[in-house]
Formats: C-alpha cells, sequence, structure tokens
C-alpha cells in the first residue's frame, strides 16, 4: 500500500465518481426537489412549489401503507423461499460429490436467464388455460378448474415470489454450498463419537460454519428483492387491484402512468428510505452477531 | 445413483439429512433420489417447457390440451413468425451495442478505480467506497423520473447513446465492487519489485499488473455484458420508439397485445436467454466468487 498525498489516486477515481454523481446522485437530489412541487409530465415548466404536500397527502392515504406492506410481503417471501430453498439444495448437493458437476450445471439455467424470460416463462406456467401448473394439479385431483394464479388476489403475490424465488434460490445454493465445503469434516467425526443428534450437528457445527456468508445472502437478498421491479410490473402491474402493487411499481405508476412527477418523485424518496431503513436493520443485526462472535 | 453405500459415511450434509443405521439408511438414499429428481424437475421443468412451445404449431396451445411432455405436433412457424412479424434482428443489434458499448467503457473505467482503491491509501477513499455502495442500493425506480427529465432536456431521450450512459452507469459500482476483489489478489509486491528494476507507475501497472489482471478483467466484463440484459426499466423509460429497443423491451410488448401468442413469445423468449445461457455455460468453472453475487441482480 502507498500513502499518497498526490492527486493521481483521485485522477484515477474521477471518471468512474463523476459518472456515478452525474447519472445517480444528482438525479437523486433532483428528485427530492420535485418530490416538493406539484410537476406534471405535461406541464412541467409550470410546476409550482408546494413543500411537503405530496408526501402529506401520500401519507394520509392507506395507498402508501398498503404498497409498503405490499413491498414488505413480497420481499420476506422471497429472501425466506429462495433462501430455505437455496441451503436445502446446497445441502443436498453437499451430502454426495455425484451428480454435483451436472447440478452445479442446472443450477445455472434459472440463475443466467435474464429476468424478463423468467417473468415471461412463468407467465405461461401460472396461465389458467394453458398453463402446466394447473394441468398438472388437475391430474393430481387437487384443483378441478383452472385456478387464474395471476389474476386472483389471493394467489397473485404467491405467484410472483415463487417466480422470482426460482431466478434467486440457485446463487443461494453456490454460494452457501462454497460455504458448507469449508467446515472440517472432522467436526462432524468428533460430534458423531460424542453422540450429537442429527439435529445437533446441524445446529451446533453446520449453522456456525455458514453463518457469515447466509447473512450477507440475506443482505443481499433483501435489498434485491425490495427494489425489484420487473417481476411484480410484468406479471400482474402491480394487481390485481393493488395486490403486488410493491413500492416500485407504485412509483412508476404515479410518475408515468398517471404523470404526476412530484408524487412519483415523492414515492421515490420514500422507496429510498425504505432501503436505507432494511440495509440499517442488517447492519445492527451484523454488529450484534460480531460482538456476540466475540465474546 | 444411491448414495449412502455401506462402510461409507457422509457427514458432508451437516448431519441433517442422515443418520446411522442400514436399514434406515436405504431409505434416507431412496428419499434423497426422490427429492433430487423433485429438485431437478422444478429447476429445470419451466425451462423446458418454453423451449418445448416455441416448437408447437402457431396457436396450438390454446386450441389443444397443455403438453405436459411433448406436443403431439412440431413445427418450426414460430421461429419464423419471429423474425418474420417483428424486427427482432433490430433489436439483437441494439440490445448487443448497448451492451459491448457500455462494457468498453465500464471496464477501463473501473479498472482505474478499483486500482486506486486498492495501491493507495488517502484521505476520502472509505467515504469514497461508501459513495460507490450507496449508489448500489438505490433502485432504479427511485431515479427514473429525474434520469427521464434530464434526458428529454440533453436530448438523450429515444437514443442509443441516453440507453447506454444509463447502463454505464449502473453497471459501474457492480464492476469496481467485483474488480476490486480480484485486484485484491495481486500482490503488491511484483509491482515494487518492478519500480526496483526501473520501471515508472505507469510502466509498472502495463508491464505486471495488467496482464496479471487480465482473467479478471475477463470475467468482470462478461458479467457486465450480461448484467446488461437485466436492465429493464431503464431502457423501459428512456428508450421509447420500437426502433431504439432492446430485446426485453420486445419481449414485453408479447404480453400487452390482446391475446398473447404463446408459441412466439416463447421462441422469442429462447433467444433473449440464449446468449447468456451459453457463456455461463461455457465459462461457468471461471466465474465463481464476485460473479455468484453479481449474477442475482434484477
Amino acid at each position: 500500500m502507498t500513502t499518497s498525498r498526490s492527486s493521481l489516486p483521485w485522477l484515477l477515481l474521477a471518471p468512474a465518481g463523476l459518472l456515478i454523481i452525474a447519472i445517480i446522485y444528482v438525479p437523486l437530489v433532483y428528485s427530492a426537489l420535485i418530490s416538493l412541487t406539484d410537476a406534471h409530465l405535461l406541464r412541467f415548466s409550470s410546476a409550482e412549489f408546494i413543500g411537503f404536500g405530496n408526501y402529506e397527502r401520500l401519507l394520509a392515504r392507506a395507498r402508501l401503507t398498503t404498497s409498503l406492506w405490499r413491498t414488505f410481503t413480497y420481499s420476506a417471501g422471497v429472501v425466506v423461499l429462495s433462501f430455505l430453498t437455496g441451503l436445502f439444495v446446497a445441502l443436498l448437493m453437499n451430502r454426495t460429490t455425484m451428480l454435483r458437476g451436472l447440478t452445479r450445471t442446472l443450477l445455472i439455467i434459472p440463475w443466467a436467464t435474464p429476468w424478463l424470460v423468467v417473468t415471461l416463462i412463468w407467465y405461461v406456467m401460472f396461465n389458467p388455460q394453458i398453463g402446466p401448473i394447473n394441468e398438472v394439479l388437475n391430474l393430481l385431483g387437487v384443483l378441478d378448474v383452472g385456478h387464474s394464479w395471476l389474476y386472483s388476489s389471493e394467489t397473485a403475490m404467491l405467484s410472483i415470489v415463487i417466480a422470482t424465488s426460482w431466478r434467486l434460490f440457485p446463487a443461494v445454493t453456490l454460494i452457501l454450498l462454497a460455504g458448507l465445503q469449508g467446515i472440517p469434516p472432522e467436526q462432524y467425526e468428533a460430534a458423531e463419537v460424542d453422540g450429537a443428534s442429527a439435529w445437533a450437528r446441524f445446529r451446533y457445527i453446520t449453522m456456525p460454519g455458514i453463518r457469515t456468508v447466509s447473512i450477507t445472502m440475506l443482505t443481499l437478498l433483501t435489498i434485491w428483492s425490495s427494489k425489484l421491479f420487473t417481476m411484480a410490473w410484468t406479471l400482474t402491474q402491480g394487481g390485481p387491484g393493488d395486490a403486488t402493487r410493491v413500492l416500485s411499481v407504485y412509483t412508476y405508476q404515479e410518475a408515468f402512468g398517471s404523470n404526476r412527477l412530484g408524487r412519483g418523485s415523492a414515492l421515490a424518496v420514500i422507496s429510498l428510505l425504505f432501503s436505507l431503513l432494511l440495509v440499517f436493520v442488517y447492519l445492527i443485526v451484523l454488529r450484534r452477531d460480531e460482538e456476540k462472535a466475540e465474546a | 445413483m444411491s448414495v449412502a453405500r455401506p462402510g461409507v459415511r457422509y457427514f458432508g450434509d451437516g448431519g441433517l439429512l442422515q443418520d446411522g443405521g442400514r436399514r434406515r439408511r436405504f431409505i434416507n438414499s431412496l428419499g434423497f433420489v426422490v427429492v433430487l429428481v423433485t429438485t431437478t424437475i422444478a429447476i429445470v421443468y419451466p425451462f423446458y417447457w418454453m423451449v418445448m412451445a416455441s416448437f408447437m404449431p402457431l396457436g396450438y396451445s390454446l386450441g389443444n390440451e397443455t403438453p405436459l411432455i411433448l406436443p403431439k405436433q412440431f413445427s418450426l412457424e414460430p421461429w419464423l413468425a419471429i423474425f418474420h412479424e417483428r424486427p427482432l434482428l433490430l433489436w439483437l443489434g441494439n440490445t448487443t451495442i448497448i451492451n459491448v458499448t457500455a462494457t468498453f467503457v465500464v471496464i477501463p473505467v473501473s479498472l482505474l478505480a478499483s486500482y486506486s482503491l486498492n495501491r493507495y491509501r488517502f484521505r476520502g477513499r472509505m467515504p469514497f467506497i461508501v459513495f460507490v455502495l450507496l449508489g448500489q442500493l438505490l433502485p432504479a425506480s427511485a431515479l427514473i423520473v429525474p434520469l427521464f427529465l434530464m434526458f428529454r432536456d440533453a436530448g438523450l431521450l429515444n437514443t442509443t447513446g441516453g440507453v447506454v450512459i444509463a447502463y454505464i452507469t449502473f453497471m459501474l459500482p457492480t464492476a469496481i465492487w467485483v474488480l476490486w476483489g480480484y485486484m485484491q489478489g495481486i500482490p503488491l509486491y511484483f509491482e515494487e519489485a518492478a519500480l526496483v528494476d526501473g520501471c515508472n507507475r505507469f510502466q509498472a501497472f502495463r508491464l505486471v499488473t495488467l496482464p496479471l489482471a487480465m482473467p479478471g478483467l475477463a470475467a468482470t466484463s462478461l458479467f457486465i455484458f450480461l448484467d446488461g440484459w437485466n436492465h429493464y426499466l431503464l431502457a423501459f423509460v428512456l428508450a421509447g420508439s420500437t426502433d431504439q429497443w432492446v430485446i426485453s423491451l420486445g419481449l414485453f410488448a408479447f404480453i400487452g397485445a390482446y391475446h398473447t401468442e404463446i408459441e412466439q413469445m416463447m421462441a422469442t423468449s429462447v433467444v433473449a436467454a440464449a446468449p447468456a445461457l451459453v457463456v455461463f455455460a461455457l465459462l461457468q468453472r471461471h466465474l465463481r466468487g464476485g460473479l455468484a453475487l453479481g449474477g442475482m441482480k434484477g
């Protein structure tokens, strides 16, 4: 490492820094400013400053609360489902070296598929007339009439959670598998000799062994699922009603559907605060975890 | 496919999925195979169905019972139709131009940044790292309104250049992040040795560090290029006219229509998914680590 007082390090950072400032941070400030006006897409030049009017109006409505709740449900659903599935498959794969190469290659499929293709695949999977899911449920005798997964408010959220998790869990598997392989087998052997039960071995050897990587994974899953737009927009357009209207969709609808740029920007600021809150919570969890590990 | 052969002990599952006893082991291994097969089907089947549906005659899916394994008729109609009825090649071309250009800008820019963050300690280094990381946290939906207005005022709306600029910026934090990891693996003393031998800083970088960073650069470019397939909202708002569309926008147009042409939609999906899958499949061995995390982003 070189401790430098010269301007060289900053010169090297300049191109990246300037681009990030121009395209991410300037818009961010701009967004905050627009959120204080009644800006409308079609008469933007005559926008007037209205203070926190947009925020007041948004907070007075149940819509925002509902949308925050939907974002939370979606994010929590995706984090839980993709993490548990990912962990389960990682444990399976770690059990044997047979088929590991093949499974690893298969896992690449959902993971490397572009998001929009994933949504279209699941659009068809869930289709009431031609969708294989209903067909299989019919064959099993679980379901008689074609159930409209995406257009019924009871199952729309569940459907997009499943579709999103299908895309995300392989990454969880591959990363947790690497963590599992780092646990020395001697620990299990010693535990077995001491008569530890399967659950005890999992609880006291496996879980601590993959703790850090799990926390990282959960953080990333939370951040990404909370800002995802493609799924909820393409599959259900936030509907039916408001069943899947997560914050990113709500923002888009206000700004470009209703052309209310001011209110859309206020929502953008709110979703930003929401993301920061999530990260903050995780940082606290992580710090507490480290303190516990040290103690 | 049996796993728990007698006399061979497997501890690797963390103990959760196995326990002693020969008979119990047989039942366990049977259950194991069932679970493994079910999981494999869950992973592969939706994708398989997409490929299969792309070879059904046009309109087949609406008129017939849903084929679960194979349709009774096969046809190349959807494939001919998508290239005739839609400017698919144009959209693929746009996608490629945008992604390749963005990658070519992102790589040198992020290389300079990650080199600086790795090799120098200076006041403001940590704040810069936080600044980059926070940039990655921001949802695209939170920035889309001001970006739309700024690009409109700058005359960049509906231009390939505008989309490229937006893509570059949203790719940068990830690229810096991934490259930084690779750079950390290159020992500093190689470069110092070159300095002792009379190279200047630039020569040391060009002759020593750069060649060593090549695999990392290759992996990062590839990852950035593929990530470009996913920035849907940016393209959706910034590229309005169909001439400027990227493939993901063309795909979405299938759903907006009055009735969805499933077979064509699936054929187009195969086209859109193919480049990413082929590249991933060929290079997966070289791309673990940073890529594993990056590949999840929406």
